[in-house]
């Protein structure tokens, strides 16, 4: 089985917030939870970067550790999933995950915590596949169709890659080498103009 | 093959020869690299410093520094934004969250375990190895007023408010653990479910048992001289003399502001806890779980001690059943407050004498409470 990873690459994601919103459709999540979302550095300044974050679906998941009523388990996939009939709503799971995962829509007299709601990578849930129960509580499986989540299909600038953690990291293995050749050459280009034929000791950027 | 064999014997030698022309060079370039003159001359020339005055960084190494909440451009406070206006959602990385995993896994559950364990246990081997406490003389059949009906009521309200807390709270931090192998999952999540709530709605609830403790109680519980004497001497286990307590003594006084302050304690950082998502309180929720959970272990384990202390001393349970306590109890182990209390009733008694003239029934009432 693969083992399935998300991995935005911050030098592509533009913040236009796609993930979130064909998330939020897709999944058809409640009022006032978003499974995902997008986080910017530096907003309007130079070096200005974004990142898309949900659950990242950990092989030792905080979550998990910490749950009073252990309602998570991992898929075959590495996908780390919840049981909604067994969640009590306590919040642990939110505290302990580095992320922000984990989301609560508000219930009860007193708008206390009702049963957590997280990224599932469109895997559905413990519910019979395809079911509207399991739509109704876990939104879309997309695995079970054969489908990637929809925020990384969606993303316009294939910022966000999901899928098997090995054709995942190769993607990106080859931007980062093709960023790196890149920066390369154009190092040797601002050497060449700023140094000139100084004496320096490198020897690479000389004319 | 000969000519072969000569050429190559040829080339290592000339690769000796290479081999040690390198180091030599690299030994006088090393010492001359140390001469402060060639030193500073190396410094001008280092190509270094020509390319950090290019300016070249990765244009995201303050993405990464910002993910994982750590300093970046001069300024601590670092400003990552989102268009979800959840709280905490401008964080890309919770770093708390790991070590609030660690605390509560790899801390709170084992040792708060050990330590409950071993108290319970502790104190069950102390019931079953140190004889009861008999009242000396037997009960002598009279009986003393000692406690009032507001103070039995409040302190009642508290034993069953506190030990539903305890109940609940014991179940959704260790029954993961021990309910779970017994119950299931299905049918622990019904139990945790109804914990939770439950919890949270009868919570508020002990601010006021406390109010009500302390307003009934607190007249007893000021510190008094003989308190220090009571505590050194373990409860006049190692006092040669018999002490003279009043109306209670150093350790039930200790038990009173253990239960007060571990209450207020417990009282504030619920509170927090049932308004996790204020942006207040956002920040030490984690905080406040380990401090919630600590002093609630402390104080399980003070309430055990004091049932044990109870359930070990004869008589003791008399004055929260109906108010009264035996009279040899009295004189044993508050004698003190024994003397007062029987100065003060055989004055009540005279003004009894009198007023039985007027009504016969408010004789019993007003003398014995």
């Amino acid at each position: 089985m693969a083992n399935v990873k998300f991995y935005c690459d911050s030098e592509r994601c533009i913040e236009c917030n796609g993930c979130v919103t064909a998330c939020k459709n897709e999944n058809d999540v409640p009022w006032g939870v978003n499974r995902r979302r997008v986080v910017t550095v530096k907003d309007g300044e130079p070096g200005e970067r974004s990142l898309s974050v949900a659950c990242m679906h950990c092989s030792d998941a905080p979550c998990a550790a910490v749950c009073p009523v252990d309602c998570f388990y991992t898929t075959d996939n590495g996908i780390v999933l919840h049981d909604k009939d067994i969640c009590i709503g306590c919040g642990y799971c939110s505290y302990a995950c580095p992320f922000g995962a984990p989301q609560f829509p508000e219930s009860g007299a007193f708008s206390s915590k009702g049963k957590m709601d997280k990224c599932t990578f469109c895997a559905g849930g413990p519910e019979e596949t395809g079911s509207a129960e399991e739509y109704q509580k876990y939104g879309a499986n997309r695995l079970a169709e054969g489908k990637l989540p929809l925020c990384a299909e969606m993303c316009a600038t294939k910022a966000l890659l999901a899928g098997d953690a090995n054709v995942v990291s190769d993607i990106y293995r080859q931007r980062v080498i093709n960023r790196s050749m890149s920066t390369l050459a154009s190092n040797v280009r601002i050497q060449k103009d700023f140094l000139g034929s100084s004496p320096d000791l490198t020897g690479k950027a000389t004319k | 093959m000969d000519a072969l064999k000569r050429s190559s014997k040829t080339i290592t030698s000339l690769n000796v020869n290479l081999s040690l022309l390198v180091c030599f060079i690299v030994i006088i370039f090393a010492m001359l690299s140390f001469s402060p003159v060639f030193a500073a001359e190396g410094k001008l020339g280092n190509s270094n410093t020509a390319t950090h005055q290019l300016g070249v960084k990765s244009p995201a190494t303050d993405l990464w520094r910002a993910v994982r909440n750590r300093d970046f451009g001069g300024s601590k406070g670092m400003s990552s934004t989102s268009q979800i206006k959840s709280l905490g959602a401008n964080t890309f990385i919770n770093v708390k969250g790991q070590e609030w995993r660690k605390f509560r896994q790899n801390w709170l559950l084992p040792y708060g375990g050990y330590f409950l364990v071993s108290v319970v246990g502790f104190l069950f081997f102390l019931y079953v190895v140190i004889k009861k406490v008999k009242i000396p003389n037997g009960r002598s059949g009279k009986s003393v007023s000692r406690l009032s009906t507001m103070q039995r009521v409040s302190h009642w309200f508290m034993v069953i408010l506190i030990g539903f807390m305890a109940l609940t709270g014991l179940l959704l931090l260790f029954g993961r653990l021990v309910a779970i192998p017994v119950l299931g999952l299905d049918g622990f999540a019904f139990v945790a479910s109804a914990s939770k709530e439950s919890h949270n709605v009868f919570g508020p609830l002990v601010i006021v048992s406390l109010l009500l403790m302390l307003i009934y109680f607190i007249q007893h519980n000021w510190p008094a001289k003989g308190d220090i004497k009571w505590l050194f001497s373990l409860g006049g286990l190692l006092s040669k003399k018999h002490l003279k307590i009043g109306f209670f003594n150093a350790g039930e006084k200790l038990l009173f502001w253990f239960t007060i302050w571990l209450g207020v304690v417990l009282s504030i950082t619920g509170l927090l806890l049932l308004f996790p998502y204020y942006e207040q309180t956002e920040a030490y929720t984690q905080l406040a779980i380990a401090i919630h959970a600590i002093a609630a272990l402390l104080l399980i384990a003070i309430a055990f001690a004091h049932v044990w202390m109870v359930v070990t001393i004869e008589g003791t349970m008399d004055a929260m059943k109906d108010g009264n306590v035996d009279e040899n109890w009295a004189k044993y182990h508050h004698s003190r407050w024994y003397e007062e209390t029987t100065v003060a009733n055989k004055a009540l008694d005279v003004d009894a004498h009198v007023e039985e003239m007027s009504s016969s029934e408010s004789r019993k009432e007003g003398v014995y409470q």
